[in-house]
């Protein structure tokens, strides 16, 4: 006999009416597969209705102790075993022993046993809310957050890869400076300077002073020409150029443009020819589209040769207008064109009267029309002249974000 | 020995030619003629035959050197060139020595100062 109380007891599962539904335990030998018979039936005949009253007693009372019931054994034996029973939901455990000592230690270690299990039951529902519950925190929450981070990470790396290349570009671009400040800017200094010396100290003829007077001017002009469009370059490459959109005639515009550059080009003996419809309303900021067509039409003039014709034209379309400026000048070499609306490129196009370039005038160009939403483009070939297209939205649709 | 009476000035830009070509006749009482670029001087040589060309290296096209070493394929391949700079650099005015010119003059210059700066060079090359 064995020193476990299981081993010398039984318990039995019962429904409310007594009928065994499962065999906990059986250290006893009491019955093979007692499952769907009667816990009366299993007992000896003389203790059937005293089983009776103590299933009875359980279900009513909730638990019944110390009912003693004679038993015979699978094995023939007939012994008296103390029972006792407790009630839980409809479900009766039934417990039996040779002494009430083994009845309370069986039930004592099932409760354990039940306890542990409950416990693991409690744990395992316990860890797989706290499973679901983590789990889902971390989909909801720390998942989230995750890939928030990761995300924000991103962003970051690219926004970095983003401001390295511009803080690259506005690198070149400051070296450029440099080179240009010290050639284009020093150049015009040192000019007034020896004009101012040779006024000074050399005895000159009026013509001669007269010379030297209008180049004083001419490369004042010029100096001011050049730090206009500078301060321009940096409005913009500092994000800060501001449209002041408004309904404009467009068609009005270059007209007047037209007009000016005119007189600038008859010196030349260059013809310029226009084809602008009348009417044209575009949503647009005045002055800077009039900086546009200026440079178009004042690069034309500069780069044309005397005796040439220059095409100004204007075509409306359904959501964009379309301004050519054609020349007949020496076109651009592929260098040149892949160059020309940098801030800073030395092209070798050369001014056909001698005139001034500050090299920065496309840059700012075709900034101002993508400040439009709109496109600027050359179609050049060398020796055939170029034709320099902008394209611009009639009317200004805030981007959605 | 001859006298120095005629420069070519080679350089882009109008005022400085302009300025250069106004001290050299004021001050040193030099014939000068003024080219924006290399072509233009070559095509000058034949008709103006200067004792000595003012060669601007920071040009666009054709550049100072690449001038220089066109005129030595030209007929008028020995005439002497000096060269005109912004950069001072040694080791820019060797590389320009090295191509072939007498001198090399530091830009901007002054007027004033211009003329007797070209006349020490000519005769430095006359008695040397």
């Amino acid at each position: 006999v064995s020193d476990e109380p299981g081993s010398r007891g039984v318990a039995l599962l019962c429904d409310t009416s007594g009928i065994v539904t499962e065999t906990v335990r059986d250290g006893l030998g009491l019955v093979n597969d007692p499952e769907g018979t009667p816990l009366s039936e299993m007992v000896a005949p003389g203790s059937r209705e005293k089983a009776v009253r103590f299933i009875e007693n359980v279900r009513q009372a909730g638990a019944a102790f110390n009912w003693e019931l004679n038993v015979e054994l699978a094995s023939g034996e007939a012994v008296t075993l103390s029972f006792a029973g407790t009630h839980h939901r409809g479900v009766l455990l039934v417990i039996g022993a040779r002494v009430l000592d083994d009845v309370f230690s069986l039930y004592e270690e099932l409760s354990r046993v039940n306890n542990e299990q409950a416990d693991l039951v409690r744990r395992a529902i316990k860890d797989r809310i706290l499973v679901t519950t983590q789990r889902a925190s971390v989909d909801t929450t720390q998942l989230d957050d995750l890939s928030r981070l990761n995300n924000e990470m991103a962003n970051l790396q690219r926004e970095l890869a983003k401001k390295n290349r511009t803080l690259e570009r506005l690198n070149e671009q400051k070296d450029m400076f440099l080179g240009m400040a010290a050639h284009d800017l020093r150049n015009p200094i040192s000019s007034i300077m020896g004009y101012a010396k040779l006024l000074l100290e050399v005895s000159l003829d009026d013509r001669q002073r007269r010379t030297v007077l209008q180049s004083i001017g001419r490369v004042s002009e010029h100096m001011l020409a050049l730090v206009n469009d500078l301060l321009d370059v940096s409005v913009i490459e500092s994000g800060r150029l501001e449209l002041r959109r408004e309904p404009c005639s467009l068609s009005g515009l270059l007209e007047q443009r037209v007009d000016f550059f005119q007189l600038v080009a008859e010196k030349k003996r260059i013809r310029i020819e226009r084809e602008i419809p009348p009417g044209v309303v575009v949503e647009i900021d005045p002055g800077r589209v009039e900086q546009v067509a200026d440079n178009l039409i004042s690069n034309a003039v500069k780069y044309s040769p005397p005796g040439s014709r220059i095409d100004v034209s204007l075509v409306t379309g359904e959501d964009e207008v379309r301004l050519e400026v054609r020349d007949q000048g020496p076109g651009l070499s592929e260098d040149d064109r892949a160059r020309i609306f940098g801030a800073f490129q030395r092209l070798s196009a050369r001014p056909t009267g001698g005139e001034k370039s500050t090299g920065l005038g496309l840059a700012i160009t075709k900034r101002i029309v993508a400040a439009h939403g709109g496109t600027i483009d050359v179609e050049a070939a060398q020796e055939q002249g170029s034709t320099f297209v902008v394209v611009l939205p009639k009317t200004w649709r805030r981007r959605a974000r | 020995v001859s006298e120095l009476k005629r420069i070519l000035l080679v350089d882009d830009d109008e005022d400085l030619r302009a300025i250069a070509a106004m001290s050299l006749e004021a001050t040193g009482d030099l014939a000068v003629k003024g080219c924006a670029s290399a072509e233009e001087a070559l095509a000058t040589f034949a008709e103006f035959e200067p004792d000595m060309v003012l060669l601007d290296v920071e040009m666009p096209g054709t550049d100072g050197p690449a001038a220089l070493a066109a005129f030595r394929e030209s007929r008028h391949a020995d005439v002497p060139v000096v060269f005109c700079t912004a950069r001072t650099e040694p080791e820019q005015v060797q590389r320009l020595l090295g191509l072939g010119a007498i001198d090399v003059i530091h830009k901007p210059f002054d007027p004033l100062e211009l003329a007797a700066t070209i006349r020490k060079i000519w005769d430095g090359l006359t008695t040397g």
